[in-house]
């Protein structure tokens, strides 16, 4: 039974011409491309050529030339939507599939698409040779240029690992002196992160604390997932550091908060509530008054987050309610203009408008508040921009056993996830007031 | 080999058959898809293991490429399972296993196009089971990725739907497990998005027809299929409905409303009625298929108000309905009436829904302990408690007079044979 899998043990061949063949065939496949060899030699490689040709047939590989190999991949990228292009894209992917290992680089630099379904397609191939190669003793495999793709951060994500997978069946170790350089890389970050940890972890058994420190601080410095920096914290703690995660993430933890307005059933986030009416978002007044029907006043209430990822929790803020409306203001002030990406959160509906301008609205229930459930590119002006939030609460869950979570989190991130660089201007300006 | 196979599963079955006298027994069954044969998690064989536990009554155990919560399928020879790596969840992979030895005969790997959110350990984007017709194998995942590989694992046709209809949004990732239905693949997708029910080409991927569902709220139920001679119906259970559809061409047939607006079991069919679990806390419904429009009136036969679990699937066992809640309580149900027969707690949390087969009813719950009753009984027959050693949230298979469990790291053939165990014939 034929296998797919890149690594198929129950593929390799055993026979001793098979093996011998692997180890001949990429070095004829050298020689044969020419090189500072006598004419004598030249001859042996024409009759090895032959052998090889009859070698390639045996192997079920296929020649292609250079033009047939990218009109093979051509016809994959036009895969579409639907099964279109689908025999044509399946036809290339098997012809793909016989060709040398010294196209696998071409099919890694081809599976950076965006098309998903061509980028599967050319994964197929990909494996297939894969496969045959390792089969073979992997001799053939141009390891040189794969690894330079792996190296190249420029290269897309997906196909650089699946490149690193490869090579890590040939040398296990291929990626160790790799990853220091890694910090950065955008596919190979958490990777990276992971094995400084490791090594901060090994320093602090060997009782070499600095060192230790030290590498746990480049994790804090370099981590962009919120696990690895909240390790990176907790060991620093340990030591006697202290980090916060708040800024290295981005997250907006100072807000002013009014709540909550009355939303029977889930009718919340189509109703227009004061706070949203008459340009109020766009010009915040913390003294103003809110009142409801049935009398009560609503004010403005300072409200600062406690929990390390900046999670605003509603129900403590403004009242364990059900089917209601709070809303949230804060300022951040940037040094400069910036692109910046916006992730967000909320349980439940989440609307949020910055410097005045609607940049999300999501109608969805029982949500959870996850971190950077939605994100959202946004532009960041040079000095206050101004948020303003919305979050509805719904009935409660049917289940009487699920909390009644009213919570939101928010963050402005580049797009490594690190935290954009800002101050909040704004603070509690009575501490005693909302004792 | 599928000949082979097919001949000797008729020689044993009839061989079986015949000294009897009685309802034929089956030796050699394969489990294709989501819930079995039937699509109602009852298996036709008899003979199967009854007592089993971390070291013994195991045939064999292997590990998994990857992790996940699908159920694993059984051809012939072939177990297949989806799977996703443990963290990224962007790598999709189909793996089959030899039905043997669980050797893995292959494993193919893919990228998914959109990883959304899913549970920490209910669910992932390897979710939704997979299914057969023998020849092709089809592989739908959280990540919005469809695939149609054949039985040696070779890629046939592929569809991203969430490049084609938007990323899948789903706070506890897609489960549905979609359906083979003629040659028609069949998947229900009621996500935060633009939810759609859409039929595909089983051949090439090509749609057959889309439906789009707006305003349809996220469920997690898998679509079933009534088979009639003259016209067969898709059942959809959705948030707050459940909803007939003409499976050749989308058409709305009916719907009943009621159910609760949190959908995850898949219905069953049975006694001429769709048995149907609205959600946590809500009724469990009878109705008779048929009728037009809202046929919430005419053809519910009964409502049960408790029980009802929030995941599992619940099981129709000759005249016995079974609920399983999520707390390890189970309500035995009269099929016919909804009348409540008997209620025990068997206690544990539960995520896989039950099987059944020789005449046993099987609950495993998320610690891996099984606990096998017998059916038809009016009271609760426990007939015993096995411990897997391994967390269990896919649901079982029966197959070849095995049980097959998928943990989130391993593959086992349950066969009771070292414990000495094993059911002699149904009772």
């Amino acid at each position: 039974m034929r296998s797919t899998m890149a690594l198929a043990p129950q593929d390799i061949g055993s026979h001793p011409a098979r093996v011998l063949l692997a180890v001949v065939i990429p070095i004829l496949l050298v020689l044969v491309g020419g090189g500072p060899f006598p004419a004598a030699t030249r001859g042996r490689m024409a009759r090895a050529a032959d052998d090889d040709d009859r070698a390639t047939q045996a192997s079920g590989e296929s020649r292609l030339s250079a033009d047939e190999v990218s009109a093979a991949i051509e016809r994959i990228m036009r895969a579409g939507p639907n099964s279109d292009g689908l025999d044509n894209a399946r036809n290339a992917s098997r012809e793909l599939s016989r060709a040398p290992a010294a196209i696998l680089p071409e099919l890694l630099a081809a599976m950076g698409t965006a098309n998903p379904v061509a980028a599967n397609w050319l994964r197929q191939a990909f494996e297939a040779i894969a496969a045959r190669e390792l089969s073979r003793g992997s001799a053939g495999l141009p390891r040189d240029e794969i690894l330079a793709f792996v190296r190249d951060a420029s290269r897309a994500g997906r196909p650089r690992r699946l490149a690193l997978r490869l090579l890590r069946q040939v040398d296990l170790d291929v990626d160790r002196p790799l990853l220091a350089d890694w910090l950065d890389d955008p596919e190979f970050r958490r990777d990276a992160i992971d094995a400084l940890m490791h090594q901060a972890d090994e320093k602090l058994n060997m009782r070499a604390v600095e060192e230790a420190r030290s590498a746990f601080e480049r994790c804090f410095e370099h981590a962009r997932h919120s696990d690895q920096v909240l390790a990176a914290v907790d060991k620093l703690r340990s030591l006697g550091t202290i980090v916060d995660p708040i800024p290295q993430l981005g997250f907006v933890h100072r807000w002013w908060v009014v709540g909550p307005f009355p939303a029977p059933g889930m009718s919340g986030f189509s109703t227009l509530y004061p706070p949203q009416i008459g340009g109020e978002a766009f010009a915040f007044d913390r003294s103003r008054i809110y009142t409801l029907d049935d009398g009560t006043a609503l004010r403005w209430k300072w409200s600062e987050s406690t929990d390390r990822l900046g999670e605003m929790n509603l129900v403590q803020a403004l009242g364990p309610v059900k089917e209601s409306v709070g809303f949230a203001y804060s300022e951040i002030e940037c040094a400069e203009a910036c692109a910046a990406r916006l992730a967000c959160s909320a349980d439940d509906n989440l609307s949020i408008w910055l410097n005045g301008e609607s940049v999300l609205a999501r109608e969805q229930w029982l949500n959870g508040t996850r971190l950077d459930r939605f994100v959202v590119p946004v532009k960041l002006q040079a000095g206050v921009n101004r948020i303003f939030v919305k979050i509805c609460q719904g009935p409660q869950h049917v289940n009487p056993e699920v909390p009644n979570n009213w919570s939101f989190q928010l963050r402005f991130c580049d797009a490594s996830g690190k935290g954009i660089r800002f101050v909040c201007p704004l603070s509690n300006p009575d501490p005693a007031s909302n004792k | 080999m599928k000949s082979t196979s097919s001949i000797r599963r008729i020689a044993t079955f009839l061989l079986l058959s015949a000294p009897l006298g009685r309802a034929p027994l089956v030796l050699a069954e394969n489990w294709p898809e989501w819930r079995g044969p039937n699509r109602n998690a009852v298996s036709s064989e008899s003979n199967l293991p009854r007592h089993w536990s971390a070291d013994s009554g195991i045939r064999w155990k292997v590990p998994l490429a990857g992790t996940g919560v699908s159920s694993p399928i059984v051809w012939d020879e072939r177990i297949v399972v989806t799977a996703t790596d443990r963290h990224s969840q962007e790598e999709l992979l189909i793996a089959c296993h030899a039905r043997d030895s669980g050797r893995q005969l292959w494993l193919t790997r893919f990228w998914g196009t959109a990883v959304t959110l899913h549970h920490a350990t209910k669910s992932d984007m390897a979710t939704p089971t997979p299914v057969t017709d023998g020849k092709r194998i089809f592989a739908l995942f959280g990540t919005g990725d469809l695939f149609c590989v054949d039985m040696d694992g070779q890629l046939v046709w592929q569809r991203s739907l969430a490049e084609e209809y938007g990323p899948f949004e789903n706070r506890f990732g897609h489960t549905s497990s979609p359906i083979l239905v003629g040659n028609s693949l069949i998947i229900q997708c009621d996500h935060y998005g633009s939810s759609y029910l859409l039929a595909v080409d089983a051949d090439n991927g090509k749609n057959v027809w889309h439906q789009p569902r707006p305003g349809v709220w996220h469920s997690w139920s898998s679509p079933q299929i009534i088979r009639q001679a003259d016209r067969s119906t898709l059942v959809v259970c959705a948030a707050e409905r459940m909803e007939g559809f003409d499976p050749r061409d989308g058409q709305l047939q009916w719907i009943v409303h009621g159910l609760q607006r949190e959908c995850i079991p898949t219905p069953v069919i049975g006694h001429e009625r769709i048995y149907v679990v609205s959600g946590p806390r809500g009724s469990s419904f009878a109705v008779r298929p048929g009728g037009k429009g809202d046929v919430t009136e005419s053809h519910v036969d009964w409502r049960f108000d408790r029980g009802a679990p929030y995941v599992p699937s619940a099981i129709l066992v000759g005249d016995q309905y079974y609920l399983l809640d999520d707390q390890g309580i189970v309500t035995c149900l009269d099929a016919h009436h909804g009348k409540q027969q008997w209620r025990h707690r068997i206690g544990g949390s539960f995520t896989a829904s039950p099987v059944s087969g020789g005449g046993y009813v099987y609950f495993s719950d998320d610690d891996g302990v099984t606990t096998v009753i017998e059916a038809g009984r009016k009271s609760y027959t426990e007939v015993a408690r096995n411990t897997l050693g391994a967390p269990t949230y896919a649901s079982a298979a029966i197959s070849h007079g095995n049980l097959y469990f998928r943990t989130p790291e391993l593959l086992l053939a349950i066969d009771g044979s070292q414990g000495k165990s094993r059911a002699d014939a149904a009772p």
